[in-house]
């Protein structure tokens, strides 16, 4: 692989030993894919924040990193496994809690933004058509590229860390032009709406698994909220970093130059309807998790515009999370919702302790209805927003 | 034996640009998440095929890295805790397992057939990914299938034989130093061991399969071949010394008989 001359002084130890090892792992991954040089990064997006996942290994790592590292381009945080303000009320363990806060610390050292959410995107970076970046958490790598058009590999926590510290990525993979072309054609035979395309995620996840999904038959065009919904589920129940919707996205044009020998499938509505059956493990359920993406503006007054003037039912708990950022600016829907429920920030259903104090939840993200069982023991019910909303309403 | 594979991360050679010299192998046939999977309290495997053993200071060979990133950050609680591999040995190392041996100082060699190590064997790493397995020998063998029509002949191997005695296998055989190729020495093991003449219609790629059967000190380098017989010269069939028994089976049938050491990945190779 190529090296510039500061490349080759940085690799050498020169910037220091974080410089160095975050050289190591960029030069060790482009040796292994192929790439032929470094290219520069616009952004990172860290993943590997909540204690919950990444444990006293990933602290130490941390601390021991950030004894020396410095991030030099604007690099945002994933979610943590708790909302740093209001945990206490939230049922996480004070030794859970301290862990986490030294985690965040050990990032805020390097110099990483503490937005605490899965959707940067929305909350003050948002990246032009073509701008490389180096970005972890599945749903934003799908959102990035497919909805926004810039170029970004599915991130480790620990090489979107390297690619911070250098300002670096190798160029292999969905930073080269022959690797955003559609594998797999995805016809939809039926008009989905909002919560369909969580479901039509989980089954398009599973069929493309690794490859680049292109969609078409939607007549009417998908809102941003419908596909950051879509590519979570995808990225959930599949490894899907980049998808095209005909007529939608701003690659679909080029990512088909030609139909004949690529896959392809058809998803119908009865497909939907098994599919929710075969993910929904529970009837009743003691919580209402939503925000998985962290919910955007829209989909916080959507929810607040269904629950206002309803009278509450007691029993089932809600909670709606969002970034902190969002939930600062929403202000009213936010007022709105906490007369109903929480609105949790920084965190979410899937990387807190949940199950230290609930059993069966429900949700309408594919995402989280992936994740829930396995990384929090719970049942699941899988279901769009009306029907759990009025779980907690008259 | 010396087997050639690619460094992706050395770390300080001692003498002769040696790595590490004459080390323990432990062996994990199938993919590793370090994340649920390796204890990096104890240095124990915790799931998978090869659960219950321990790779504290030994050479860990496996063919690949699989499941979550953070499984980069076991691997250095692994160093931390002073539980780490010595070194690790891949078919094809990936991004978790890469990155976990960099930030955790582990020399890393991939390229490398995991399935040719056992348990136990004794490995010397040289910096530039040269790979030394200490006290196994390899060995050229032909392995023939014949076939007639859909099933091919499998022969049981008596206790007369040098290695895996009583298991099912091929048509095989040494190659000698004085065999003028491969296929000819095919074709004489054939007429030795089963009086049949057969007619050459494949030969396979090479494929080297570690003897898993006795005291496990060889690899054999298998040159494989297809062949098919006439239903008249199939009738000729007789087996000789080497042999107590022989079927003619389905290829699905294969998985129930108790068989050599990947009869069955050949068979599935020349049939493909």
């Amino acid at each position: 692989m190529y090296l510039s001359r500061d490349e080759e002084r940085m690799l050498a130890g020169e910037e220091g030993e974080a410089v160095r090892k975050s050289m190591e792992i960029l030069v060790a991954l482009g040796e292994i894919y192929g790439a032929e040089r470094l290219i520069p990064v616009k952004s990172a997006q860290v993943s590997g924040v909540s204690y919950k996942t990444i444990g006293d290994a990933g602290l130490e790592y941390l601390e021991d990193l950030a004894l020396d590292a410095k991030v030099r381009i604007r690099t945002t945080l994933n979610p943590p496994g708790m909302d740093m303000e209001q945990w206490r009320e939230l049922y996480v363990p004070e030794d859970f809690a301290e862990k986490q806060m030294q985690i965040l610390d050990a990032y805020g050292k390097m110099g990483i933004e503490l937005s605490c959410t899965c959707t940067p995107y929305l909350a003050g970076n948002r990246p032009a058509v073509g701008e490389h970046l180096a970005w972890a958490e599945s749903s934003a790598v799908s959102f990035a590229n497919s909805v926004l058009g810039a170029r970004t590999n599915r991130e480790g926590g620990p090489s979107a860390l390297a690619a911070a510290i250098t300002g670096r990525t190798p160029e292999f993979g969905l930073h080269l032009d022959e690797n955003r072309r559609a594998a797999v054609i995805i016809d939809v035979d039926f008009e989905p709406d909002y919560f369909d395309y969580a479901l039509l995620g989980v089954i398009a996840g599973r069929i493309a698994g690794g490859g680049v999904p292109y969609f078409r038959g939607m007549k009417a065009p998908p809102s941003e909220d419908s596909l950051k919904s879509l590519g979570a589920a995808m990225a959930a129940s599949g490894s899907v970093a980049l998808y095209h919707v005909e007529g939608v996205t701003p690659e679909y044009s080029k990512a088909l130059p030609e139909e004949k020998g690529v896959e392809r499938h058809t998803i119908d509505k009865k497909m939907l309807e098994s599919e929710k059956e075969r993910m929904s493990t529970a009837r009743d359920v003691e919580l209402i998790t939503v925000g998985c993406p962290h919910s955007s503006p829209e989909e916080l007054r959507n929810i607040a515009a269904f629950l206002k003037g309803k009278k509450r039912k007691e029993g089932v708990e809600l909670w709606v999370y969002t970034s902190r950022i969002v939930k600062e600016t929403e202000r009213e829907a936010v007022k709105i919702i906490e007369e109903y429920g929480r609105v949790v920030a920084d965190t979410c259903m899937v990387v807190s302790p949940l199950e230290v104090r609930f059993h069966s939840v429900g949700t309408n993200s594919g995402k989280a209805a992936s994740y829930l069982p396995g990384l929090c023991h719970q049942n699941v019910l899988f279901a769009d927003l009306k029907t759990l909303l009025g779980m907690v309403v008259e | 034996m010396i087997i050639r594979g690619r460094r992706v991360y050395p770390l300080k050679s001692e003498n002769n640009g040696r790595i590490v010299e004459r080390r323990e192998v432990v062996v994990s046939p199938s993919p590793v998440s370090f994340l649920g999977g390796v204890d990096p309290h104890s240095g124990l495997i915790t799931d998978g095929d090869a659960r219950g053993k321990n790779i504290v200071g030994k050479i860990f060979v496996f063919p690949e890295g699989r499941g979550s990133t953070v499984g980069s950050y076991v691997m250095y609680g692994l160093k931390r805790y002073g539980n780490a591999p010595l070194a690790i040995i891949n078919r094809r190392s990936e991004i978790i397992v890469t990155v976990g041996a960099i930030i955790s100082e582990i020399p890393l060699f991939d390229r490398i057939d995991t399935s040719l190590f056992v348990d136990g064997d004794s490995l010397s790493i040289t910096d530039d990914g040269t790979v030394e397995l200490h006290g196994v020998d390899m060995r050229e063998a032909v392995t023939t299938i014949v076939r007639s029509g859909r099933r091919i002949l499998i022969l049981k191997r008596s206790d007369k034989v040098g290695s895996c005695r009583g298991r099912w296998a091929g048509v095989s055989g040494h190659v000698e130093p004085e065999d003028s190729s491969f296929s000819q020495r095919a074709l004489t093991e054939v007429k030795e061991e089963t009086g049949m003449d057969v007619r050459i219609v494949r030969e396979g790629e090479v494929i080297d399969i570690r003897d898993t059967c006795g005291e496990k000190k060889r690899i054999w380098r298998i040159h494989p071949f297809l062949a098919e017989v006439s239903d008249e010269d199939a009738a000729k069939m007789r087996i000789d010394w080497e042999h107590t028994e022989y079927r003619w089976v389905e290829p699905e049938e294969l998985k129930e008989y108790q068989t050599v050491p990947a009869l069955g990945e050949v068979v599935k190779l020349l049939l493909s």
